[in-house]
This record gives C-alpha cells, structure tokens and sequence, in this order.
C-alpha cells in the first residue's frame, strides 16, 4: 500500500474545493488508478476536465513526484512505490494565443 | 553588453542585446545606449528569427520610449461614465492604492465566480505567465496575441489539419511558384516578419515566382510577377476551380501523395460517413489488386484504391476521393470566373503554372534522405480568412497544397512547430494527422475530435469544436450570455497593451459590451481606445525598460520558429534604459497581485506547467521569488544550467547546437498521420452543436459543417442592397502593427510622407463613373446606416469594385496625441453580430458594401 498526497492547482480547484487531498492506494497502482479514485471521490466532473478518451486531456499536467506523468506513460504511469510520496495535478486554461 | 570607444564628455557607450516588441515578432536587436539614453536600434546579423534585419517599426521604438504621452503613474477613474470618446477623468493614485484597489476586485470577483475575472494582452510572450496567472486565480477566460479578430480562424485549423502545426509557411529556400491570397507575408508582415522578408527576396532573386491574388495591389502584389484582382470573399472558389483544372482537366495532380498521406481513400456511405471496418471501428479503404475492403492500415498504400466503387455487405460505397472530383465540376473556369471577376483564360494559364510548378514525381536530396521535391506552394491570411464562411475558405487555399502533393516536403507548404527536435505528427484513432509537439499545447486543433459542452467560457469555445479559439465571441458571450447558459459574466477584465476597441469589431458593440464589466484594469504605455473604458490605468514599461525571458521560443511561438536548416535559437528583452517614473512590467504586476490574493502556490504550480519548467529549475509552491529569479529559472530550465539570467544579459539570445534538420524541417515522408482532405469530422462536430443550439432555441447556422469544401458568398440573398455596390477592403501597413504603433512620431510621420495612408483608395475608372475627383473627400455608407468620410485616392491599384483603407487609422482616444482623427477607422465600417460571423471558425466577415459620393 502506498500513501500519496495530491495537491491540486489551477483550474481543477473549482471542481475539487480543495488544494490537496490524501490517498492510499494498493501496490502496483497506477496514476489511472489514482485518477480513477479521485473521480470516485469529487464526481464525474473531475475525469471529465482530467481526462480525455483515457488520457490525460492536453492542459491537464500532472507530476509524479515532480516528474511529468506523460514522460513516465501517462495514466499508465506506476506508481509502485514503498514510501509516500506526491502527485501534482494542474489543470491549466484553456488555450488561446494567435491572431 | 558590448562596449564601445568612448568620446569626450561620454560617460557611457553601449550596446545592449534584447528583443522587440513593435510588433508580435520579438526580432532580436541591439540598442545603443549613450549616457543612459538609447540612441539607436539595430538587428544583429547572427541572431535569430530576423539574422541582423530590423523594420521601420523597430527603428523608430525609440520615439515610444521616450514620448511624452507615456502613461506614467497609476490612475484611477473618476468619471463613472464610460463611453467611446467619454473623458475618464483621471486621478493619479500611488502604487499601494492602486494594488489594493485591483486586489480587493480579484477578490471579490473570485469569491462571486473565479471564471469572472478575463485576461487579454497584445503580448504573444506574456502569454506563459498571463496564462498561469489566470489558470492560479481560476479562470478560463484569458488570451494572448491579439483580440482574435484578425486573421487566424481560416489559417490556424487549415494549418494544423495539414501538418499538425497552428501556422504554416512556403518553403522559399526551394519553392519556384507561390500563390499568396489576401497575405503579405514575406513583405514585413505575418510570423518572423523579417527573417522571411530576407527568404521572399532570395527567393525573388533566384527567379521563384510570385503570384498575389487580392483585391488591393498590396505591398506584396506590387512586388509581384502577377497581381490577380479579386473580388472580396470569393478566393475560395480560385482555389476550388484551380483544383477543378487539376483534377478534372489536366490530371495532374500528386496522386501518390493522396494514397500515402491523405484520408481520399477513405471509403465512405451514402450518409457522408467513413465505412468502417466492424471490428476494429477503423475507417476501410479499397484493395486494387483483390478488390476486397480492409481498415485503412491494413493495405499498403501503393495497392490502396483512390477512386472507384466496393461493395461492403449491402452498400456500394465510394472512395472520398470520387466525391471530391464529383464535387469540383461545379467549378468551371467560366462559372468561377463570374464569382471571382478573374477571367477564365487566367484561372486555366495559373492552374498550368502552378501545376507545372509542382514537379509531380521529382525528388531530391537532403541530408542524405531523398524526398518528393514540390517547389509549388499556396499560402493564405487574412484577406482568405476575416469573412463569414473563413473556415472552408482556409481549407479550399490550403487543399490546393495537398493535391499537388506539396505539403512538408522540399519547395512545398511547411509545417512551422509540428515537428522538431523531438516530436512528431501524431495519428488519431481513425490514422488522422493530429498536434504532437509538447510545447505547443497553446492552440486546440480540429483533430483529435472535441466534445460540444455546454459553455463555460465567455468565448462560447464549446460551440467550436473544430475551431483553435472563438475569441470573436467573447463580447457577444457578455452580451448575449443568457442565451447559451452561461452561468456568469465578466466581473474583472485585466486587459495589458490589446486595444480591442480599436482593433476588434464594430466599437460601438465593443464599447457596449465594455461597460458591462463593472472593473477594468487596463496596464498601458499609452492613452487608448480600450484604456479609456478602464476604471484603474496601471503604467506599463516600453519593451526596452523591462525584462521578460524566452520572448522568442522556437518550440512553442510560431513567430519564431526555426525555419529548415536554422538552428533553434531563444531571445529575451532586457532593461536597456531606465524605466519612465512609476511604470512597472505588466508580469510583475500579477506576480506582486498574486502575492496580495494569496494564490502565489498555485501561480507556481501553473508557470511551472505551462513554461514546462524541470527538475530543480522549478518554482516551489511556498517560497516567493523576484521576477529576475523567476526569469533564471525559466531560461535555465529551456536553455540549460549555463544559460540563465547571466547568460542572457550579456548575450541577448541563445543559439541551441540543434539545427532544424532534414526530417523536422520536412517531416511529411517520416510520419504516417494523414491529412483529412474529405472533412468527415466536420459532420459529427456540426451535428453536436446544432443538437446543443437547437435545443435552447439558439440560431446558429451550421451549414459549413461539410466534408467537401466548397464556396459561399459573403452575403446572402437580400443582405446587401444593390446602390451599395462598392466593397470596403482593408490592407496591411508594412511600418505599422495593430494600432500601437500609431503612438509612434516617427512611423506616423512616414505615413503622412507615404501619401497613400490616410486616404481612400479607389478605382480611377470607377471614381470617374462617380464623377468623383483625385483628393475629393467622400462619404461611405452601409445599409446598416454606417459612415465614414475621407480623401478619395484615384489609383489603378484596386479592384474596380472595391475602396481600399489600410491599418487601423481614424483613432479617437483623447491621449492619442499624434494621428487621433487621420484616416478612417475600418472596424467602425464593421457589423459584428452573429448573422456576419462564422460559425465554425468564429471569424468576423470583413465585407463591407458601401455606397459612396462626395460628401457635402
């Protein structure tokens, strides 16, 4: 079992009413799992700002005890681990910039 | 910082690397500074985007710096009346007041609805920290850039449908024949406005051709081999009969690129629908060698059937491709040509020039890759993409490089940020060409598919599903809010250096919509338009009084990405001279709100993930840092631990080892994600939003949701009267740039000396039938009861049908004191309402039908 603290930033605040969160989750879990867990706990809402067709949606970054998840597989990132240890999730504005 | 000699009585003689910002470009420059004073402005030849060139805007930044009709302390309004022309009454308040005013309104704003509070700036490179910023405080509603009214929503989704990239541009090393619609790009205008000045004129000079088709005899056209007057709105149907010659006439056309790379052998059913393979979901495609159907990669390309008929269970289904053809025949020369006033003959001699051009069938080698050689390309801008059916326009302009196969390969129509050091294009699940560079997460494309919601921005972006933003729609969402549901309103409008009233629609919607916002904060250089609305005027520092990382990153600004063979370079902009009085950079404004509104842990939670920071470069969420160590961070973090804030200071820029090689500069043979040229996606995208405004009794037109592009007038039957018979056509400045620069002496002095600016271009034939004089003034009217007066200009540069009014002239804010009233604002001409927008890309029509006469 691992323990992990979820912060949360940005505009995932609103959905969430929180700035953080903690979560234990089995061995061999993996950040779907974590994201599936927080949906169980804030309500559908939060997949759906979080995550498109599965995956992270574009302006959702999340790390992985400061690593970028989308480096480390995405929601399949493991999050195997013995000691606590902290996820991040930002969910950013939508995008504009152009002419 | 380079030092120079010094001189008797100079205490001081340096040259100081930054970059500018007369424009959204960042050309990367050098200013000498003598005794404190910045004297000159010079590119410098080895630097990234613009190598050493520098325009008339970024010489004459000087005169902004140093004019007298700065903004230069804090003020507060004291006239609770706003209105166009309505003096705010200022009152100068110190920083503290100001600061608790502006916080105790985010407050209260954020408490009420955190999607309240609205963010815009001009800056293209303020667009990582106003985008932190907002995301901090809770907001969607921000954007950087522009007002998005100009050019982007024919350009933006066409770019990114053909190559995975938000802007495109023609490969002038290699290119022999360029068409350019209604753009002058290459003639100071348009992304790395420079730095593709010089390739335009070395491609010149090597003998490319150049052909403008445009209404005007713009700065590019009268550059060119061939200016093709055109009729406003109707360079889509050129496109689509140049097509129509192609495919239909001449059979030339790249039908190999169309196998590989396009979805044409797509097979689709009677209901416009991909035919899809019942086990996989994938679309299906024709085997020519079995005649049998399998999932789109599940035939090789060179045995997969572009045309032709195949039974799938009791279907018979067609190649997309066979729909396209069928769908062209409409567009004879001759019918086109009473569209267009182009006369057939010239429409079928471009379809052969380009065609040939083309090179169908040669290669080349680079880097040791042989490659298709497609040294034919069309590009397009505003003149394609300001009108009320601007997505299928940009499609038809941009589909002319798919069927000749001359996309991201050598000579053709390349991708500007899809590709690089590490990334590529990637497929979507039915093998479709979609964004896959990490940095670059600014803009949404139309692929992959976006879910039609309820809107929750005040922009409506939900509604655009194929769309790369809707900002056109943000005023009519305050407006109008009511009608889609949305569940609050603009509260706060935190607004840096974009003068939308002047730049944007129809200032009178504009200024309504204004008032609706019960706080303006407006951080500006200068009295204007927009900041005449404002409850609280903060001064903002000149580009050469402040300092801002990375305002040129190749992964992520299109202003400044690496062109083929160029080495990725970044640049940042640097105090050079003493900021004036109380002004303070815009950024550090947030930061320092940001601290007062108790959000700095989320605020670095943000920049670290839209500036992409890594390791121990980024910002922890409970310590506080200065904007310079915000700055080293960042550039350290992009640039590496040997280039921080030190590294920049004394260099200006930094030139990365990577070079933009054969495979990132023309990636379209390393990829197998293929370029939709039958829009199936645009169907379901339709259907979405027409289920959504059906059901809340909304009209909004969803016609354009087609696969197959096609052309549509400007106006519908009825719309335009016919003693309204002259179109209004708006036209780039090369030495002007939205409408900050008309502040500027110097520039504003040019355009007096020009001759050409402050006037009303028209036909010498047609003035004549008018009995209209050279110099006469003359009033324009609309039938929706608009008017403006200005100086005829009897000239043969202009379409007979059509008047000509460049920049953005006939300003009105009272603190502009160096061309307020010269010239004719064009934007006022404007109708902006949602029966003259589109839909789909949310562009505002741009057609103006007038009648004119002298005036009285």
């Amino acid at each position: 079992m691992g323990q992990f603290k979820v912060t949360f930033a940005g505009l995932i605040r609103r959905v969430v009413g929180t700035s953080e969160t903690l979560l234990t989750l089995p061995p061999g879990a993996t950040l779907g799992g974590l994201l599936q867990e927080l949906t169980t706990r804030f309500g559908p809402a939060f997949e759906e700002q979080i995550l498109l067709d599965g995956e992270l949606a574009p302006h959702a970054v999340v790390l992985i005890d400061g690593q970028y998840a989308r480096e480390l597989g995405g929601s399949n990132a493991a999050l195997d681990r013995q000691g606590p240890g902290q996820v991040e999730i930002v969910l950013l504005g939508p995008p504009a910039m152009g002419g | 910082m380079a030092v120079t000699l010094p001189v008797a009585g100079v205490k001081e003689d340096v040259w100081v690397p930054t970059a500018c910002d007369m424009c959204y470009n960042a050309c990367t420059v050098r200013v000498h500074r003598v005794d404190g004073i910045a004297v000159k402005v010079e590119g410098i030849p080895e630097a990234a985007p613009n190598y050493g060139l520098t325009c008339a805007k970024g010489l004459a930044a000087l005169m902004n710096v140093y004019s007298p009709n700065r903004v230069t302390a804090p003020m507060v309004r004291t006239n609770p009346e706003k209105g166009i022309g309505v003096d705010p009454g200022w009152r100068e308040i110190s920083w503290d007041e100001a600061m608790d005013l502006f916080v105790s309104k985010l407050r209260a704003a954020r408490e009420k609805d955190p999607r309240s509070i609205v963010g815009l700036s001009f800056d293209f490179y303020g667009f990582h920290f106003l985008r932190s910023f907002m995301s901090a405080v809770g907001s969607p509603n921000m954007t950087a850039g522009s007002a998005g009214f100009f050019c982007g929503n024919g350009l933006h989704p066409v770019a990114f449908t053909l190559t995975g990239s938000n802007d495109v541009h023609p490969d002038l090393h290699l290119c022999n024949y360029l068409l350019m619609f209604g753009t002058s790009l290459g003639f100071v205008a348009h992304m790395n406005a420079m730095g593709i000045a010089k390739q335009m004129a070395d491609a010149r000079a090597r003998g490319m051709k150049l052909t403008v088709v445009d209404p005007v005899l713009s700065y590019a056209a009268s550059q060119a081999d061939e200016w093709v007057p055109i009729r406003p709105g109707t360079d889509s149907a050129f496109a689509l009969a140049l097509m129509r010659e192609w495919v239909l006439e001449l059979d030339h056309y790249d039908r190999e690129f169309l196998r590989h790379y396009t979805n044409a052998t797509y097979l689709i059913g009677a209901d416009r629908r991909y035919v899809r393979d019942p086990q996989t979901g994938k679309p299906l495609v024709g085997n020519t060698a079995t005649g049998t159907v399998h999932p789109f990669d599940a035939v090789p390309p060179e045995e997969t059937a572009l045309e032709g008929a195949f039974d799938v269970g009791d279907q018979r289904v067609r190649t997309s491709f066979d729909a396209f053809k069928e769908h062209l025949r409409q567009y004879t020369p001759e019918h086109v040509s009473e569209i267009t006033t182009v006369p057939a003959a010239t429409i079928r001699r471009i379809a052969r020039e380009m065609a040939e051009a083309a090179q169908i069938g040669q290669t080349i080698t680079l880097g040791g890759q042989t490659l298709p050689l497609r040294p034919a390309a069309s590009c397009w801008y505003r003149g394609v993409s300001a009108h009320r059916h601007s997505m299928l326009n940009g499609m038809s302009v941009g589909q002319l490089n798919v069927l000749l196969g001359a996309v991201d390969v050598p000579g053709g129509l390349l991708n500007v940020l899809a590709a690089g050091p590490t990334w590529m294009p990637k497929a979507d699940p039915d093998g479709l060409l979609t964004s896959g560079n990490p940095y670059a997460d600014h803009m949404k494309g139309p692929l992959p598919r976006r879910k039609v919601k309820p809107p929750e921005t005040l922009e409506l972006m939900e509604l655009f599903p194929v769309s790369v933003y809707a900002r056109t729609m943000l005023w009519l969402g305050q407006l109008h809010g009511e009608e889609f549901g949305l569940p609050y309103r603009a509260e706060v409008l935190i607004q840096t250096r974009t003068n939308v009233m002047a730049t944007s629609g129809d200032p009178v919607v504009m200024g309504e919509a204004l008032k609706t916002i019960p706080f303006i904060v407006s951080m500006n250089t200068f009295h204007d338009e927009t900041s005449e609305f404002a409850d609280l005027l903060l001064p903002d520092t000149h580009a050469l009084e402040r300092l801002v990382p990375l305002v040129s990153n190749p992964y992520h600004h299109l202003t400044a990405a690496a062109m083929p063979f160029e080495h990725y370079s970044w640049n940042f902009q640097q105090p050079v001279v003493k900021a004036v009085e109380k002004a303070r950079h815009w950024g550090e404004v947030l930061l320092d709100a940001a601290g007062r509104l108790g959000v700095l842990p989320d605020l670095h939670s943000t920049f670290n993930a839209v500036a992409q920071l890594y390791g121990p470069y980024r910002l922890e969420r409970d310590r506080t840092y200065t904007w310079e160590e915000i700055a080293d961070l960042w550039t350290k973090s992009i640039c590496g631990d040997e280039h921080g804030l030190e590294y920049f200071r004394e260099h200006g820029y930094y030139k990365s080892d990577i070079v933009r090689d054969v495979k990132a500069s023309y990636p379209r043979a390393f990829h197998d994600a293929r370029i939709p040229l039958y829009l199936e996606h645009f169907i379901d995208a339709g259907e979405a939003v027409k289920a959504f405004t059906d059901s809340r009794n909304i009209a909004w037109d969803t016609s354009d949701y087609v696969p197959l592009v096609e052309w549509k007038p400007c106006f519908r039957e009825g719309e335009s009267p016919p003693e309204f018979d002259l179109w209004v056509v708006n036209q780039k400045l090369p030495f002007m740039s939205f409408s900050h620069t008309h502040e500027n002496p110097w520039l504003v002095d040019l355009a007096k000396r020009n001759g050409k600016v402050f006037t009303i271009g028209i036909n010498a034939d047609t003035a004549r039938k008018k009995g209209i004089r050279d110099g006469d003034r003359i009033l324009l009217e609309t039938a929706e009861g608009k008017r403006a007066e200005g100086v005829a200009r009897l000239t043969e540069g202009i379409h007979p049908e059509c008047l000509s009014v460049p920049g953005v002239l006939g300003r009105w804010a009272v603190g502009n004191k160096v061309d307020r009233g010269m010239g004719v604002h064009f934007n006022s001409l404007l109708t902006y309402s949602r029966d003259r927008m589109d839909t789909v890309s949310a562009a505002l029509d741009a057609c103006i039908k007038v009648r004119v006469s002298r005036a009285q």
